[in-house]
């Protein structure tokens, strides 16, 4: 046979040749020193290549964990959205921020798909006649002590209430006639569903990225605090003992109580007018907790979302080079952005660009105002990674909100923070068409002084 | 039921059927978890991503290598996923079709960069030591940075069908399912991708000799 070139070296060393074509290059090579030099340096290849296969890849996980959920809970609030859930409650659960939370190394552990979530929870004190389910309804065994599966519920009985301490040190009691899911309970992230009866929590004052109680009707966001979660059929009441909860119906927005306070939200997701006074005839599931009550006037605070957007970060020189008249180069101050103000989130329905300019903003708007939405929240963060400079990993979920928001005041928003972004990451043509961008969508907007000054208008 | 030590103590996990194998169980899992994400689980969403994620970014370093962020091809990766799993029907195995959003996202990048190539011999190792052997630290380093130069001579298509089957150790069928292409026309790829990047290498292997040699 006549000399085989380097792929064909390469399947015979490979393995990849045939029987006889094997022993024709076996008979080829005995005879021929050319070919066997060449058969010595694919070896040399595929020895260099094997050992950058062996290579171990670094990646930045923390950094690709915060990426990687931040946009997709963008994706997958809008997905929420189009499907109009009545009940809405997966939706709910993710628009309003679950997947906020820390990532758990769950991947190293062999799961079955039953095994939704993970728990940390323990039972710390243990009513007579509860019991535990797993999240596949298997009877579990439920003693003192012991910790609490992920998705298993927990039922007690008529008579006596059972206690959870949670990972971050939070308790959560489930009065008697209850019955509730772990959705999840990590350090970062407690999630919990209450199907019946009622849930009190006193919330650990610990750093944590999400404390929710979904009672389907309602779901219930702990900002620092101790309250209760009475789930009747017909209606959510939520009694706020300590601290402050923001409780969102299922298709409305949020509204801030603080302590002293108790609001109840019908089963079809409205605020309701009841008297509520007889929710603080007994408190002693507090007492049990440990919780001092505060009292006050009975009128919760409206505090519909709103995303508080700080000052851009200061640069000591402007990233977009400067305007020439005539140009499309901005003047060398182009870059000194003003702050961008606190504004609620104005749902709108006419998304036809040029968009109208919107109502007007107030700083006491965001006074007391916390995103709420998973748009909020997502915007909040981008805000954050852009003092931190690691914006550039919330562009495309920015570039979501710009394109699908319904919500006028987040797209505005995102289309700002992807030209302060890619003007933070030195890339002034992609900022300059940003903030071109911005000024056709919202010619009349807030930050239209900032994109003409960049522009060099 | 089966439990689990650690951290994983809380898990309730259902027992698998017998005989199953490894992949099976894991493909088992992932499309179970394709079907949640459909119906907007986000949970889901979080579980799949993190068992698939050190795959996905060994898969995106071969093929783009360092001249990209892994987390940057991340992101996009998984929101590309997210956007067409909804659509996967379960035609191939579910780590193919990531490693074919991974293709995609890497081609797109592969093609970007061609715009805006960099001289990635700027650090390239004088030589791969003969004093080391493949299984030491600094043999690998300096082989992936050899590797990674000659694959630049490769046309993204080209690249993306050798690194998967010489790095990912894909073969040419399941390569065609993640490209969209006939498993032919991966193997004609592959034979001419082997053909250029051994003569890369084979370059970048003797050019530190001819330097060394010219002093």
């Amino acid at each position: 046979m006549s000399c085989p070139n380097d792929a064909t070296l390469w399947s015979f060393l490979e393995g990849g040749l045939d029987a006889a074509d094997r022993a024709a290059i076996d008979d080829h090579l005995s005879g021929c020193p050319a070919c066997q030099a060449s058969l010595q340096r694919v070896q040399a290849t595929r020895a260099v290549l094997r050992g950058a296969g062996a290579v171990p890849v670094e990646v930045d996980w923390r950094r690709a964990d915060e990426a990687v959920p931040g946009a997709a809970t963008v994706r997958f609030a809008r997905s929420a959205r189009w499907r109009v859930p009545v009940w809405g409650l997966t939706a709910a659960l993710v628009a309003a921020g679950v997947a906020l939370m820390v990532w758990a190394p769950w991947a190293t552990h062999p799961v079955s798909p039953d095994a939704p979530v993970l728990s940390g929870a323990v039972v710390e004190s243990l009513g007579g006649g509860s019991t535990l389910r797993s999240a596949t309804n298997e009877p579990l065994a439920l003693v003192e002590g012991a910790g609490v599966p992920g998705g298993a519920t927990l039922s007690t009985a008529a008579t006596a209430p059972t206690v959870l301490r949670l990972p971050e040190q939070s308790r959560a009691r489930l009065a008697p006639q209850s019955s509730a899911s772990i959705l999840r309970a990590t350090k970062e992230e407690i999630a919990l569903r209450l199907q019946s009866g009622t849930v009190t929590v006193k919330a650990a004052h610990v750093p944590r990225k999400e404390f929710l109680v979904d009672a389907e009707a309602a779901q219930v966001r702990v900002v620092g605090t101790a309250f209760r979660v009475r789930r009747d059929p017909d209606r959510v009441i939520v009694t706020v003992a300590e601290g402050r909860v923001l409780v969102e119906p299922k298709d409305g927005p949020g509204r801030l109580i603080d302590a002293g306070h108790t609001v109840a939200i019908t089963s079809d997701g409205t605020w309701a007018q009841d008297a509520l006074d007889a929710q603080w005839d007994d408190t002693s599931d507090f007492d049990a907790l440990g919780v001092a009550l505060a009292r006050a006037v009975p009128e919760p605070k409206d505090a519909t979302p709103a995303v508080a957007i700080a000052e851009p970060p200061r640069r000591e020189r402007p990233h977009v080079p400067p305007a020439r008249p005539a140009s499309d180069q901005p003047p060398a101050a182009a870059l000194t952005t003003p702050d961008i103000p606190a504004t609620p989130p104005v749902p709108d329905t006419a998304p036809a660009p040029p968009e109208p300019a919107p109502a007007a903003a107030t700083a006491s708007a965001a006074t007391d105002a916390v995103p709420t939405t998973a748009e909020a929240l997502f915007l909040a963060r981008a805000q954050a990674a852009l003092k931190t400079g690691r914006c550039q990993n919330y562009q495309l979920g920015l570039q979501d909100v710009v394109e699908g928001s319904e919500d006028r005041n987040a797209r505005e928003i995102a289309q700002i923070l992807r030209a302060r972004c890619f003007d933070d990451q030195l890339e002034p043509a992609a900022a300059l068409r940003e903030y071109r961008k911005y000024l056709e969508r919202f010619p009349n907007g807030r930050f239209a002084a900032e994109a003409h000054k960049a522009l060099g208008d | 039921m089966v439990s689990f030590p650690l951290g994983a103590q809380n898990l309730a996990v259902a027992e698998v059927p017998p005989r199953s194998s490894p992949a099976d169980r894991d493909e088992a899992l992932l499309l179970s978890l394709v079907e949640r994400i459909r119906q907007n689980d986000v949970t889901a969403f979080e579980r799949l991503y993190h068992l698939t994620r050190e795959d996905a970014a060994r898969t995106l370093f071969h093929l783009v290598g360092r001249r990209a962020d892994v987390e940057d091809l991340l992101q996009e990766t998984y929101l590309r996923l997210l956007k067409s799993v909804r659509s996967f029907r379960g035609e191939s195995r579910f780590r193919t079709f990531l490693y074919r959003v991974c293709a995609n996202v890497a081609l797109s990048h592969l093609r970007w960069k061609r715009r805006r190539p960099e001289d990635v011999l700027d650090e390239m190792p004088d030589q791969v030591s003969p004093a080391v052997g493949p299984d030491d630290e600094a043999f690998r380093r300096q082989a992936a940075r050899l590797v990674e130069a000659a694959l630049e001579g490769l046309t993204a298509k080209k690249r993306i069908v050798f690194v998967y089957h010489e790095l990912c150790g894909m073969g040419p069928e399941e390569i065609a399912a993640a490209v969209g292409t006939s498993p032919n026309t991966v193997r004609s790829r592959l034979h001419h991708a082997r053909l250029e990047f051994h003569a890369a290498m084979q370059s970048l292997l003797a050019a530190p000799q001819a330097k060394g040699g010219a002093k």
